[in-house]
């Protein structure tokens, strides 16, 4: 931040140079009228004594300078007596500008210099003074002159001798002035008195102005400054300070000026300050309370739903979920049973928030329990409805689509309770038809019907909530089944595999991160093309016969065709595990499923062809011998085998015809 | 595999549930061996198993050898698994209900 410049340094640069200036000019002023006043009564002074000595003179004739001289001693006298440096008479000459003295005195002040100098008789030129002529033109007052010079100040005023006695006559002539009287008294010590007294005044009021200046600003600054810096310095950071500092003391609200109004202000300000600052703080804490509550149910209601991925040797399956709050109302399901059916579930419960997700949390496991007990999906859901109907104090509902698809038959057969019809993307884009059913929880008794559509390898079958199509942008524009319907059409051409996760990034791209309304779930399943091959890669150990029968069981076969499959392998496979090696190694078992079912062995054991010698059943001794009746029930079930020993490995093939469905 | 073994005075039932192979069979022989000497007749109740293999075959035919020959019954065999005595014979040879 930039330095502060006190508000009261600038008013100081501002008013102590006007107010200092403004007295120098009225002291300028003063000092012109008092001079005036005090030189004044020493003007008059210095014309008295030339017009007194003037008439002294009227009595000498001019012809006889004796007359003038004798008056020396006189003019000294006077000059002590009045003051003066000087008095004297002369005779100004117009002709050449010079003067004569005809008489002189000299005072107190006259100079010594001017003493030795000046006498009767002395003519000096250039040195007639224009008020002398004044004088001799017949200007009997203010012939008044002021000299600053090398000898200090001095007032000269000069008097005409306006008569004078002529000798030849014996009388006294009037008129025809050729003399003239100079008084000369020097006021140096005068005037440096009065300056120095002057500049004395000056001096202390500037003083005192100055101090009157600073006193007032001093006032300013503690009433002004101090208040605004004080009031500044809570200002900034307030909110920040709070945080660390310990609150500080109200601002003290003195007097009844602007500052204290602002004190009051300021007070009230940080008091609401506070109190909002604390409300959202206690708003936060509850938040973050109710945000980590939340998160811990979210979790546990996403840990009821079965994993996003599930795949097996046929299927693909792929759901999504992202609840709009914390906890959602969606949900999904699905269970492949032993016998390969693959159950799907998809549902949507009015409402958000705690009570919905607690709903959904119900359903959920009812529907999961019911997947193992039932196998019609309208049974299912009579049953799931009644369940839910029958504890709904909240009165909420749920719909609900369940489909179940049977891999033998490649039959999906569904039953619908109020939810969107889901799609199958085949050679072309099929949307589910049926009874719509009533939404599930709210009426017990309630009964839904099952529809049966083909599902057949390669297609995919495509289950979403209304939080997909209904999902808004930021212009609020719905996503809209249109377009839902338009990407998946595209999809079921060459992408049919993708399609949850296109509609996925084609749903983000329309909402941009808009706010989301409702929970969004989708749920995909993808038949695999037939003819794969699974390859188990085994240890010669008994307890590997799980992952066998595991592998057998995820085959899209009927569940008698599964038995005799699992038959023929435990038998081939205890006989490699019991013979083949003297201590456990490695078994390779294959198993390809395309028209028929081909089970193959290898092992790098010791060489022995199973197919040989094969008891014959009609001459077993039923009684006594146990031995060799795995290997006959091998040979029994399977339609083809072939035995071949290559590269030090026994290779067995089996092949199994696959029923007729 | 479970396994669910009862006494009628010298009359014993095993009720067998699940799937009878290699990795279950030597449940069900500590069964019939822990039975046998309580019991003049054995009766193996099957209508809970769905699979048979060899090695569950040899367990049986070991039963009807401990038990003595006559003394065991077979009960509630599913179609699949009677398949299985029928194809290797035993059906000729054991008390099948």
């Amino acid at each position: 931040m930039k330095k502060t410049k006190p508000i009261f340094i600038k008013l100081l640069l501002i008013i102590l140079p006007l107010t200092l200036a403004a007295e120098i000019i009225a002291l300028l002023v003063i000092y012109a009228l008092t001079y005036e006043s005090t030189i004044d009564q020493y003007k008059k002074k210095v014309q008295l004594v030339s017009t007194e000595i003037a008439s002294v003179f009227e009595g000498c004739d001019p012809s006889n300078p004796e007359d003038y001289s004798s008056f020396n001693w006189y003019l000294n006298s006077v000059c002590s007596m009045t003051d003066m440096a000087y008095i004297y008479c002369i005779v100004p000459n117009k002709e050449d500008n010079s003067i004569k003295y005809m008489s002189i005195g000299f005072g107190e002040d006259a100079t010594t210099e001017a003493r030795v100098t000046h006498y009767p008789g002395l003519v000096i030129k250039n040195a007639a003074h224009p008020e002398e002529f004044d004088a001799i033109n017949g200007k009997l007052t203010d012939n008044i002159r002021e000299e600053h010079n090398k000898y200090g100040d001095t007032l000269i005023s000069y008097s005409p001798v306006t008569q004078h006695y002529d000798a030849a006559t014996d009388s006294i002539v009037k008129g025809d002035i050729t003399m003239v009287v100079g008084a000369e008294m020097s006021i140096t010590e005068i005037v440096r008195t009065f300056r120095r007294t002057f500049i004395m005044i000056m001096v202390y009021l500037s003083l005192v102005s100055t101090l009157i200046v600073l006193g007032i600003l001093a006032v300013v600054y503690k009433k002004v400054s101090l208040p605004a810096r004080e009031i500044s310095r809570r200002m900034s950071g307030y909110v920040t300070n709070r945080e660390t500092e310990k609150r500080e003391e109200k601002l003290s609200v003195k007097g009844n000026d602007e500052f204290a109004l602002m004190a009051v202000s300021f007070n009230t300000m940080t008091e609401e300050i506070d109190r909002y600052i604390d409300h959202i703080d206690t708003l936060t804490r509850d938040k973050h309370t109710q945000e980590a509550e939340l998160n811990i149910a979210r979790r546990i209601q996403m840990g009821l739903l079965q994993p996003e991925r599930k795949s097996d040797a046929r299927l693909d399956l792929h759901a999504y979920i992202l609840p709009a709050k914390d906890v959602g109302g969606d949900l999904y399901d699905y269970q492949i049973l032993e016998d390969g059916r693959v159950f799907l579930a998809i549902a949507d419960v009015s409402g958000k928030g705690i009570s919905a997700a607690l709903f959904m949390s119900r359903a959920v496991t009812l529907l999961h329990q019911f997947m193992l007990t039932e196998t019609s999906p309208a049974k299912i859901l009579a049953e799931y409805n009644d369940t839910l109907a029958s504890q709904n104090p909240s009165g909420l509902f749920i719909t609900t689509f369940l489909a179940v698809w049977d891999p033998v038959t490649e039959k999906l057969t569904y039953s619908n309770a109020g939810h969107n019809f889901p799609y199958i993307l085949s050679d072309s884009l099929i949307r589910l038809q049926g009874a719509h059913g009533v939404a599930a929880g709210l009426f017990e008794g309630e009964e839904y019907e099952n529809e049966t559509v083909r599902l057949k390898a390669g297609d995919t079958f495509f289950l979403y909530t209304d939080g997909v199509n209904e999902a808004k942008n930021t212009e609020g524009k719905f996503y809209s089944t249109e377009r839902l319907e338009e990407k998946l059409a595209a999809c079921s051409k060459n992408a049919k595999a993708d399609a949850l996760q296109i509609i996925l990034d084609d749903l983000n791209s329309f909402t941009q991160g808009a706010d989301q309304n409702d929970d969004i779930t989708m749920l995909s399943l993808n038949i695999l093309p037939k003819s794969d091959r699974i390859t188990l890669s085994l240890r010669s150990e008994l307890s590997e016969l799980t992952k066998i029968k595991e592998a057998i069981l995820g085959l899209a076969i009927g569940g008698d065709m599964k038995k005799t499959l699992y038959l023929a392998a435990e038998e081939i496979f205890v006989n490699i595990c019991s013979y083949a090696y003297d201590t456990p190694d490695e078994v390779e078992v294959g198993i390809d499923l395309t028209d028929r079912v081909e089970l193959c062995f290898i092992d790098g054991g010791k060489p022995f062809d199973p197919t040989a010698d094969v008891l014959n059943i009609d001459e077993y001794d039923h009684d006594h011998r146990i031995g060799g009746l795995g290997r006959f029930l091998v040979f029994s079930v399977a339609d083809e085998y072939s035995y071949e020993y290559t590269d030090h490995k026994n290779i067995l093939r089996l092949y199994f015809q696959q029923e007729e469905n | 595999m479970k396994l669910n073994t009862t006494f009628d005075e010298k009359q014993c039932i095993i009720a067998i549930e699940g799937s009878i192979d290699a990795l279950t069979a030597g449940e069900l022989e500590k069964a019939v061996t822990d039975a046998a000497p309580q019991c003049e007749k054995m009766i193996l109740d099957m209508s809970g198993v769905d699979y048979i293999s060899s090695g569950g075959l040899r367990v049986v035919v070991g039963a009807n050898h401990t038990v003595g020959k006559g003394n065991l019954t077979l009960r509630g065999l599913s179609p699949n698994v009677l398949e299985i005595f029928r194809l290797t014979g035993f059906t000729k040879v054991l008390n099948i209900e």
